[in-house]
């Protein structure tokens, strides 16, 4: 690109901060902020209990596994951990789109695609867990 | 007067990440952005196994059988070092939103300690799993 500028050639009347007005914040975000710390804070707790879990289970095999995750205690708290953490990736991910992808339906598609992903993973999860602590 | 000079001229708005030397802040920062996205798909690892231990104990074998191999296992090792780098990175953020640690000294030594930790605790839990 060469030194020398030129101001765009104006295509409209609208002052810039006419143009700009309403197009900033969104009015809304604490609530974001706020539920990605809680998550996170939450997130740390659970992964001190799956760090727990995983030595138990590393040495395990199937009858061994399915009876210590269908331990109530580590069922429920694999269910918190699922939904801690698909909730927090819900939201990190949310701003990792917004923060890279600026064509407008793409970006749509990308949040909802998103929200989507976090829903089956933890429905995944709690099925399974499920199935396994009341033996069907 | 040719075309392009018409055209709006991008200047450059605020000094990006192409212009700094990395640092080990900037660095981590990136590290945790990463190593979030990364995460945010090996849940689904996490997630197949438990179908596999619900889905019984043929499916199970296979499932673990492959968790076993050694592929299976450098990708669940370097899952867990994900794992410990993003939760430790992220007790530094939330000590940052507490608004402490704020000077340069200060966020260094937490980028070395979280890193640190991460890594201990990663070997930590792995030859704990194994030896059992």
């Amino acid at each position: 690109m060469s030194a020398k500028c030129t101001p765009p050639e104006r295509k409209s009347f609208r002052t810039p901060l006419g143009r700009a007005r309403g197009l900033g914040s969104a009015g809304d975000g604490t609530g974001h902020f706020m539920a990605q710390r809680a998550t996170a804070a939450v997130s740390f707790i659970l992964l001190l209990f799956l760090a727990v879990l995983f030595v138990a289970l590393a040495g395990a095999d199937y009858e061994q596994a399915r009876r210590i995750v269908g331990e109530p205690l580590v069922a429920s708290g694999l269910v918190f951990t699922a939904a801690a953490f698909t909730w927090h990736m819900k939201l990190g991910m949310q701003v990792i789109i917004e923060d890279y992808v600026h064509h407008e339906l793409l970006k749509y598609a990308l949040l909802t695609a998103n929200v989507l992903f976090c829903a089956a993973i933890f429905f995944l999860a709690l099925i399974s867990i499920g199935r396994v602590t009341f033996g069907l | 007067m040719p075309r392009r000079e018409q055209q709006p001229c991008f200047r450059p708005l605020s000094p990006h990440l192409q212009i700094y030397r990395p640092n080990l802040t900037m660095v981590m920062s990136i590290l945790h952005r990463i190593t979030g996205a990364v995460l945010y798909f090996a849940t689904f690892a996490g997630v197949w196994w438990l179908m596999g231990l619900a889905s019984g104990p043929k499916y199970f074998a296979y499932v673990d059988a492959m968790f076993r191999s050694w592929p299976g296992l450098i990708m669940l090792f370097a899952i867990m070092y994900q794992l410990f780098h993003h939760a430790f990175g992220g007790i530094r953020h939330l000590i940052w939103d507490a608004d402490y640690c704020f000077s340069v000294r200060a966020a260094e030594r937490m980028g070395l300690i979280s890193l640190g930790l991460s890594i201990f605790s990663t070997l930590a839990i792995w030859f704990l799993g194994v030896m059992t």
